[in-house]
């Protein structure tokens, strides 16, 4: 009912401002290419109807997922991240829905809610592209995942660095 | 995860730098991080904290802010940017209204001209909203002027009051009533606002002239009227039983006619609870001239989409009033700037969580008991003789409106599920109990409650419970299991359960249950995939059904699948299983069984499988009239045990036109059977389809002005649109005429499908009831009743 150019909020913080991992990636590229993109980014996450989901549990299905965010529009696509070398879930996932407002949405309402009992956090992406759904961590799941030095059953136990350090040891 | 925990600025500054934060104007940020902290940005920041916190004298921080407003005034960056953060502070914090107003108040008494620019800075924006049909806003800049009271004039804001209610009798017709609704209730909700603000213009004699200038539109009723009702039947749910099914217009008139009127005459008992901080001010400044208002004859919003509030509470049946009661003036004025803060907010939850828990700060905190009482200690505060208003109670029955809003709330309900999720994380003690109330309110009522919001119930209750560890005391429900599954009590633990499955998984559920509620839960269910019923051996087509399976699960060339294809509907053939009627139906059947059973594994696979078959797919649709039907038939009989998924896999198909709209609604109301009425999914499939119906004619409408007024547009696209526009509407009528005589059928006795108890057939008749009501309401069609009160009212004219 409001036009939205009279409804922004200032007097508190948004929740569905994207993160600083695009930023940071940006800042990084300026320094090396020396070229000025400030903004790149901006523009195509000002768009962007894809969110990035990540502290999921491995044994997390996309119906889970599915029933989870369809309650924040209708869902066009979704990718599971995998482990790159097993090629089983790695605990994040794209989901993409058909407008950017369902994806502001799925911030403001499910990032830091709780699906299959762990709070999972959504970030804005750009959009998904082939390659991106597998880890990128050495053992084949999410970086995170490599250094992680708590025990956390609903992502493979210890983490993929002491899991190594453990069998050096045996 | 810290970060979002981070965000809610306004306690915990976020560790990390937000680019643009400051383009944004986002002021909750330091703005000293790197050694600069001008009185812009330190006032701001505290202004914008105003009486969050109970320790600090309110008069105090207000008195400093209004020296800062003083001192700095002639700084032009200043002042551009304080008047700014108090104007947006108004727009998006009605909790803290009456505290800015005295901000104002005091700079002004120090320094007319502060007063006049602010005045003249909110007199602008009061009129872009105005126009722009911006109510909210309107309604909120219109209380900021009225809690400045005598500032503004003698006469306070009555000019433009009375600017508003002259102009009522132009909007007053028809198709307009939402309109005429929401203009009164901006005029009715100022008025307790202007009894407390020292304006001595609102006299008792004012008051009762301004409800007799607007009584005759407080009674408006909105052409869908019983279609908007919560409730149904003839039993109320409130102690109170006039409060059933009135909207708050109507209710905040009644409210303030008794507050002129009850016993101790003008005693304005209700206005108690605001908060009135320029009482114990010196706030005897210059008064300034409000702007006069230019009222345009029309609005650019589509009036049929405002709808009134109707009163709604979860715990108006108690014996303790925790919350205020629908007579007293206080529901209708925590109500109203609740319902506004959580609407306006909805960019931070954590932040509106927050202000919630904290609502006895923004009020005079004797209107409320202490936070976190337990409901069976508020009988002591009772016996004393001080209030019984719980605020957590209060917070969460504004929530409860908003998410069993008819026909819809302004955002989407998984927002108002987050709020109470969050409610609960910061204060579980309060607010569990408090929730564990409002579910049982829920629960006693469900025979009367609309269909719509029991799916709506069901929806939250099972996503809540996902965020608490699925814990609930469901053995006090066990008495109802043995109601049939129809009984709309037992459909609502069935639906909860088969939810709560779908958001975790069927073992983990069962784990969390009480023993006799396990066996709600079949064996099947717990099954990874569901049984391909070509690999049953009794099955006559097995060995031909398989083969099928196999050629297309193995991308065989098409000749091969033909073949296969062949060789099922002459095996069918052979065994008798063929309707002359419908040759097909047999090996459609088997095909979509295949399909789904290649795409069982996710819905990644089902939607891959579906992409490379599309094909044949669509040629099956079109082999017989009843054909897309039986698809969807197919493809829920193979997820019988999750008919979420299998619901789920019909949309795909529809976005593909492999099915239609109209036969995922025929399947559904003809085939799946009567008592189908009662399942979660079953509602879900019909909603979901009819909203992308009503979506699609309502984009279409939406472009025609851009279509049909482009430059050079020829002829046939002019053709094209009309005819996809013609096509848009005649699938939507077809759709609104099944769904009506199919259901209506249902509804009454006409159609005994002889299954089924005598019971059971007396709750499929109630719920067919209940999906009418529900779908006229999303078609936007009159409700009979309706029809027959409009009748009554011309009979009296």
């Amino acid at each position: 009912m409001i036009p939205a150019t009279i409804a922004k909020v200032t007097t508190v913080q948004r929740l569905d401002a994207p993160s600083s991992y695009f930023e940071k990636r940006d800042n990084k590229r300026q320094r090396r290419e020396s070229d000025t993109r400030k903004g790149a980014e901006d523009e195509t996450l000002k768009d962007a109807s894809t969110l990035y989901v990540g502290n999921l549990s491995f044994y997390t299905t996309e119906e889970q997922i599915h029933e989870l965010f369809s309650k924040c529009g209708e869902i066009k696509r979704l990718v599971m991240g995998l482990d790159r070398f097993s090629k089983t879930p790695c605990g994040f996932c794209f989901v993409e829905y058909y407008t950017n407002a369902d994806a502001l949405d799925a911030m403001k309402y499910i990032g830091g809610t709780k699906l299959d009992e762990r709070i999972i956090r959504t970030d804005l992406d750009p959009g998904f592209k082939e390659g991106r759904q597998y880890g990128r961590g050495p053992t084949g799941g999410q970086v995170r995942d490599y250094y992680r030095e708590d025990y956390d059953p609903g992502r493979g136990g210890y983490g993929g660095r002491e899991q190594r350090n453990l069998q050096e040891r045996r | 995860m810290g970060d979002f925990y981070r965000r809610d600025g306004n306690r915990r500054p976020p560790k990390r730098r937000y680019r643009d934060d400051d383009e944004d104007g986002d002021y909750n940020r330091r703005g000293d991080r790197y050694g600069r902290d001008d009185p812009l940005n330190r006032l701001k920041r505290e202004t914008i904290k105003i009486a969050e916190s109970a320790l600090v004298k309110i008069e105090d921080s207000i008195q400093q802010l209004a020296d800062g407003f003083v001192k700095n005034f002639d700084d032009e960056e200043f002042r551009a940017g304080y008047l700014a953060v108090l104007h947006d502070l108004v727009v998006e914090q009605p909790f803290k209204i009456p505290f800015v107003a005295t901000i104002v108040r005091i700079a002004n008494v120090a320094n007319e001209a502060v007063g006049k620019a602010t005045i003249d800075h909110f007199g602008a924006e009061l009129h872009r909203y105005w126009k722009g049909g911006a109510f909210t806003q309107f309604k909120l800049i219109l209380r900021f002027f009225t809690c400045l009271g005598d500032m503004v004039g003698a006469d306070g804001v009555y000019p433009i009051l009375e600017q508003l209610w002259t102009k009522l009798e132009t909007y007053n017709t028809e198709g307009n009533e939402g309109l005429v609704l929401a203009i009164v209730y901006m005029i009715l909700i100022t008025l307790p606002y202007a009894a407390v603000s020292g304006s001595e213009k609102f006299s008792n004699e004012t008051i009762t002239e301004i409800l007799g200038k607007v009584e005759k539109y407080a009674d408006v009723k909105h052409p869908l009227q019983t279609l908007l009702d919560p409730f149904s039947g003839n039993q109320p749910p409130y102690n109170e039983p006039r409060a059933q099914g009135v909207h708050m217009v109507s209710v905040l008139f009644q409210n303030i006619q008794l507050s002129i009127t009850e016993e101790p005459a003008n005693d304005w008992s209700g206005t108690n609870c605001l908060p009135t901080p320029w009482k114990d001010m010196i706030t005897t400044g210059t008064a300034q001239t409000l702007p006069t208002l230019e009222l345009p004859e029309d609005f650019p919003l589509d009036k049929s989409t405002i709808f009134p509030e109707y009163y709604f509470s979860v715990f108006a049946d108690q014996p303790f009033k925790t919350v205020p009661s629908c007579m007293d003036l206080s529901n209708a004025i925590f109500r109203d700037a609740i319902v506004d803060t959580i609407n306006l907010l909805d960019c931070n939850r954590l932040t509106v969580s927050r202000y919630l828990i904290e609502l006895d700060c923004f009020y005079n905190p004797r209107s409320f008991i202490r936070r976190a009482t337990p409901y069976d200690r508020v009988n002591d505060a009772a016996a004393a003789g001080t209030s019984t208003w719980k605020p957590e109670d209060i917070a969460v029955d504004a929530i409860f409106s908003q998410l069993f809003r008819l026909p819809t709330p302004q955002h989407k309900l998984v927002y108002y599920h987050s709020i109470l999720t969050e409610l609960c994380k910061l204060q579980p003690a309060a607010i569990a109990p408090s929730l564990g109330r409002a579910i049982r309110f829920m629960y006693r009522n469900l025979e009367i409650i609309d269909t719509e919001l029991i799916y709506r119930f069901v929806d939250w209750f099972s996503h809540h419970l996902s965020n608490f560890g699925y814990t609930w005391k469901w053995a006090e429900w066990s008495e109802h299991l043995n109601f049939p599954d129809v009984h709309p009590k037992k459909a609502f633990v069935l639906g909860s359960l088969e939810k709560e499955i779908r958001l975790s998984f069927a073992t983990r559920i069962k784990g969390t249950l009480p023993d006799p509620f396990k066996e709600l839960i079949p064996e099947e269910r717990e099954k990874e995939q569901p049984v391909f019923k070509f690999d049953l051996p009794d099955n006559p087509l097995a060995d031909v059904g398989k083969d099928l399976l196999t050629v297309v699960a193995e991308r065989k060339p098409e000749p091969e699948v033909k073949e296969a294809f062949e060789k099922v509907a002459l095996a069918a053939q052979e065994r008798g299983l063929i309707d002359d009627s419908d040759p097909g139906a047999v090996t459609r059947d088997a095909y979509v069984t295949v399909i789904c059973h290649i795409g069982a594994k996710s819905l990644s696979h089902v939607l891959s499988c579906i992409e490379r078959t599309k094909e044949t797919l669509l040629a099956l649709g079109t082999e017989h009239p009843d054909a897309r039907r039986q698809i969807v038939a197919s493809v829920l009989s193979y997820w019988k045990d999750q008919p979420g998924i299998g619901a789920n896999v019909v949309d795909k198909l529809l976005n593909y036109s492999i099915i239609s709209p109209i036969s995922v609604v025929e399947y559904v109301l003809s085939d799946a059977g009567p008592e189908a009425l009662s399942r979660v999914h079953a509602w879900e499939m019909v909603a979901t389809t009819i909203n992308k119906v009503n979506n699609r004619l309502k984009q279409i409408l939406a472009a025609k002005d851009s279509v049909l007024g482009a430059e050079g547009v020829l002829p046939e696209q002019i053709a094209v649109f009309e005819e996809t526009l013609k096509g848009a509407r005649e699938e939507q009528e077809a759709i609104l005429k099944l769904v009506t005589e199919r259901l209506g059928k249902l509804a009454s006795s006409e159609e005994d499908e002889g299954e089924g108890d005598v019971e059971s057939r007396a709750w499929v008749m109630w719920w067919a009831k209940g999906w009418l009501k529900a779908f006229r309401r999303k078609f936007g069609v009159k409700d009979e009743a309706d029809v027959v009160m409009e009748n009554d009212d011309e009979v009296a004219v």
